[in-house]
This record gives C-alpha cells, sequence and structure tokens, in this order.
C-alpha cells in the first residue's frame, strides 16, 4: 500500500545531476501523487489460473494479498490495455485474476482496491525548509484512478510580504517577503473494510528529501517536454545560477539592458541557489567606455552568505569615471572555510573575551 | 567560473530634470528601477464620501439643503520620460502589473499606485518613444462635520 510523490516540480541541468526548484507562486506549484495499493509486474494468460481470464503479477506478497483481496472484489487496474474497474474472478497468492475478457498482455501498472480501501484521502504538509514550522496542512483526495496534481501556490502565497529595500547599505540582500523554501510530507488516510473487520488507517508521514523554493513570480506556460516536467514551464530554471560549467542564469530583470542613473540606488536581483553552500558567490564588475573598450580593470568582491536560499538584490560598484556602461555577471568564488579565520584565531560567532589570559 | 550571463547595464550620468525615481517588483520576482522626470507637480482630487440631507421645516430659514459629512482626496504625479528604446519601454511597462511600486527619495520609500488608464506611450519614430503616466500617493482623509 502506498501513496507516492510520481512527478516533482523540478527541471534536471542536462549532463548532471542538479535540478533547479524554483517556481514562481503565480503560477501552478504542482506536486503529482499516485495511489498504488499494489504494483503490476504485468498482466497475462496464467495456465495455472485461468486459460481464458488475464491474471495480475502483482508486486504485493503471497501471503498478504489473499488477505486484501477477495474473489468478487471490485478492483481498480492500470496496466496496459487494462484500465479501468474490474471484478476480481480469484485469488492465488500474490496473482489475481479479473472477470474480464483477455484481449492482450499488460504491462507495469498498479491496483487499487477500492472496495476494501475506502474513503482514500491524502494529507500534504508543507513546512517551513528553514525553520520546520508546519505551514499548512491539507486534505486532498485522488480521482477515482488514485491520481492526484496538488498545486501549493495558494498556501505558499500566505507567505507574501511583498517589500522592496532598494536602498541597502550591503552588498546583497536577501528578499524573504518575495521568496523562501519549503519542504514537503505527504501520506493517506483509508478506512479498511472487510466482512470481519473495518479499521482507520494512517500511512505514515513521508518527508521529502528535497527543498523546493518559491518566488514572487509568475511565467508564460512554455510546456516545455524535453526538459522536466510534462507541460509546466513556470519553473526557473533559465534564472537559477549553478555551480556547473556553462551556468548562464539570467538575472531576474524584466529590461535587455538595465539603467544605472548616477547618484540614484541600484540594484540587481538574482537567485541565491543552495548549490552555493560550499563556496562563496563573487559579483564581477567591468566598466566600458561609449566604444565598449574598458574603463579601469575587472573587480570581484564576495557576496554574503546569508542571502542563500533567496532572491537577492545585489548592489553594483559606482562606476569609473568615463564609464558609459559595464557588464556585470557572478562568479564561483573560494571555498567557505569553517569558523577559524586565521591559525589561532577566534571562531566566528564567539567573543575573544579569554584570549587576553591564554599564555599557552 | 562564471555562473551567470553578462549583463550589460547603462550608466547615465546626467541627471533627469526634476528627478522622480520608482523602484517596483517586476514579474520576474525582482526589483527593477527607473528615474523618472516629474512632468507635473502634485495635483489634488477631491472627492465626497458621505453626504446627507437634513430636514428642512421651514425653507425661508434654512441654510442648507445638504451636507458633507466626510471628504477624501488623493494626491496625484505625473511622470515620463522621453526618447525611450523598445527594451526600455518593455521594461518599464511591468509597472502597469506590478504589485508594489514605490517612490525613493533619499532614504524614504513610499508604496505608491500607477493610476488606471494614465499610461500614455507615443511613438516618436526610430523606434523611440516618449512615456507619461501618473501615480497616485497614499490618500488623504478629511472629516468635515
Amino acid at each position: 500500500m502506498s501513496f507516492l510523490i510520481t512527478r516533482r516540480p523540478e527541471k534536471l541541468f542536462t549532463g548532471t545531476t542538479k535540478f533547479s526548484r524554483w517556481t514562481g507562486i503565480h503560477n501552478p506549484y504542482n506536486f503529482e501523487f499516485t495511489r498504488q495499493d499494489y504494483g503490476i509486474y504485468n498482466i497475462a494468460i496464467r495456465n495455472a489460473y485461468s486459460t481464458t481470464l488475464p491474471t495480475i503479477w502483482t508486486d504485493g506478497s503471497a501471503s498478504g494479498v489473499p488477505q486484501f483481496v477477495s474473489a468478487g472484489d471490485e478492483i481498480y487496474v492500470n496496466s496496459g490495455v487494462y484500465n479501468g474497474v474490474y471484478t476480481v474472478h480469484s485469488v492465488n497468492g500474490q496473482y489475481i485474476t479479473i472477470d474480464t475478457p483477455f484481449i492482450g498482455n499488460g504491462g507495469s501498472g498498479r491496483v487499487n482496491l477500492i472496495d476494501r480501501l475506502q474513503n482514500f484521502k491524502a494529507f500534504i504538509n508543507i513546512y517551513d525548509a528553514v525553520t520546520d514550522v508546519l505551514i499548512d496542512s491539507v486534505y486532498p483526495k485522488p480521482d477515482s484512478t488514485g491520481f492526484l496534481i496538488y498545486d501549493v501556490s495558494g498556501v505558499l502565497r500566505s507567505l507574501l510580504n511583498t517589500q522592496a529595500e532598494a536602498n541597502q547599505s550591503v552588498i546583497n540582500l536577501e528578499n524573504k517577503g518575495i521568496s523562501g523554501s519549503f519542504k514537503i510530507g505527504y501520506g493517506a488516510t483509508w478506512k479498511f473494510v472487510s466482512p470481519s473487520l473495518t479499521i482507520d488507517v494512517n500511512s505514515g508521514e513521508t518527508i521529502d528529501p528535497s527543498v523546493y523554493y518559491w518566488l514572487s513570480g509568475a511565467k508564460q506556460i512554455d510546456g516545455d517536454t524535453s526538459l522536466g516536467m510534462d507541460g509546466i514551464g513556470q519553473n526557473f530554471k533559465d534564472y537559477v545560477p549553478k555551480n556547473i560549467n556553462g551556468s548562464e542564469a539570467k538575472f531576474l530583470t524584466m529590461f535587455e539592458t538595465p539603467t544605472y542613473f548616477e547618484g540614484f540606488p541600484f540594484t540587481l536581483s538574482f537567485i541565491y541557489d543552495e548549490d552555493f553552500e560550499n563556496v562563496y558567490l563573487e559579483r564581477h564588475q567591468q566598466d566600458l567606455n561609449v566604444n565598449s573598450v574598458n574603463v579601469g580593470s575587472e573587480t570581484d568582491t564576495n557576496l554574503n552568505v546569508t542571502g542563500r536560499g533567496y532572491v537577492n538584490q545585489m548592489k553594483i560598484r559606482t562606476p569609473n569615471t568615463g564609464a558609459d556602461s559595464f557588464d556585470v555577471w557572478l562568479e564561483v568564488g573560494d571555498a567557505i572555510e569553517d569558523g577559524y579565520v586565521v591559525d589561532g584565531g577566534v571562531a566566528q560567532g564567539y567573543t575573544n573575551l579569554f584570549a587576553g589570559a591564554y599564555t599557552g | 567560473m562564471r555562473v551567470t550571463e553578462k549583463q550589460r547595464v547603462n550608466y547615465v550620468s546626467c541627471t533627469p530634470e526634476k528627478p522622480f525615481q520608482l523602484v517596483w517588483l517586476n514579474r520576474l520576482g525582482g526589483l527593477d528601477t527607473w528615474v523618472f522626470e516629474r512632468h507635473q507637480e502634485y495635483t489634488l482630487d477631491a472627492s465626497d464620501m458621505d453626504k446627507f440631507e437634513p430636514v428642512i421645516r421651514y425653507l425661508q430659514i434654512a441654510n442648507a439643503r445638504q451636507r458633507v459629512l466626510k471628504k477624501e482626496a488623493y494626491v496625484s504625479i505625473k511622470l515620463g520620460y522621453e526618447q525611450l528604446d523598445e527594451q526600455q519601454v518593455i521594461g518599464i511597462n511591468e509597472l502597469h502589473i506590478s504589485p508594489l511600486v514605490k517612490v525613493m527619495n533619499g532614504t524614504n520609500e513610499v508604496v505608491v499606485v500607477v493610476k488606471e488608464g494614465s499610461f500614455m506611450l507615443y511613438d516618436r519614430g526610430e523606434s523611440k518613444h516618449d512615456l507619461e503616466f501618473e501615480i497616485i500617493i497614499p490618500k488623504l482623509y478629511t472629516t468635515s462635520f
């Protein structure tokens, strides 16, 4: 008996094992679940059980299946040409023969015991990924085929606290009102009904190990079927920098070429991804004159790591005299060391209270 | 190793006349900004919110047929910019649909609303455009009675 995540809102970076899990919450933020009481290896004629009726080879145990399925029960079957509700003809160990004409072999799939496991409901818990505090619990019901798509964007929109701090003093500042992260836990409850027993069953909660990220954005659905989730194009993959060769993430601006007016606050927004947990991100900037020739030399500055996991606003260095434009980009910097800065130094977060007394 | 594209940013060292900077949240979840020119000083529009008509027993001595209980007023400012190119117009158009538009004025930040229907874009030829629109700063309330 299982209730599984069968599709996640994530997109794979080709040639790597890294995913973009950033989605705008003004689009649907869909997780797909499937109820699967038993998996199916295949469906075929098995002469030992019936020479004319199709027999399902389930992944249940030889002793377990007969406890939950009896002749005369109605079950939902999804396997190749067999797709619908069928009456059970007989049960032998992990094999279930159904009372329907044989119309061909069936491949892998699933069986749901709709007669015995009634009132099947899912529960999905959404947790803040930073604090582990429960944000909300929802109790959606899969459809008759055991299929459930749940959109968490409505729950996440309650976290929006639209704000803008464009006049910031630090090089990069996370915007927690328009971005954040979460985890989900899921499971199911049902009523087990048999002639001798009726009990409520709770599957227990499974916590999905991945952290998902949201931002206050919306994209046009591009139906990108070649990468990641089919037909769901609201993933912000194009804007997510990754610590991989060829990463070409875009900044979160609608201008092809934004404009920095001298003397006025200016920031560029970008996604500070989880992939930079062990390395610094550096802001690089190269000033250019009216002919796009370098003015001064390229500069680089480490970003604050506290912004990781959020949309950040990044300040720009005031360009040199003679600059008409500049290029700005992010690069991977040095590895983030542990708390000790130099030999004999004091760990981050501690004061130097006893340093004077130390004579060793 | 570079992990983002190289973003070209124009640097404008001549400040517009009567500058007025707006910052807004775009549809990608980022902040965009532009320094506009203030085309018109503050305009105050006032309207009556509640009125009542007192019972008049003797018309000869009545001093009013209608009294106002409350008035509201809002201040709007007309902004604009000239000679915008295509990509600048696309970027600034986000102002229409942004849930957050702020005026940046030194250390002060005020959330404003772009007045509905006020966005006017004029084609100046050679792919250049002039833009004019109105923003409404927070409402003023006055009680008169």
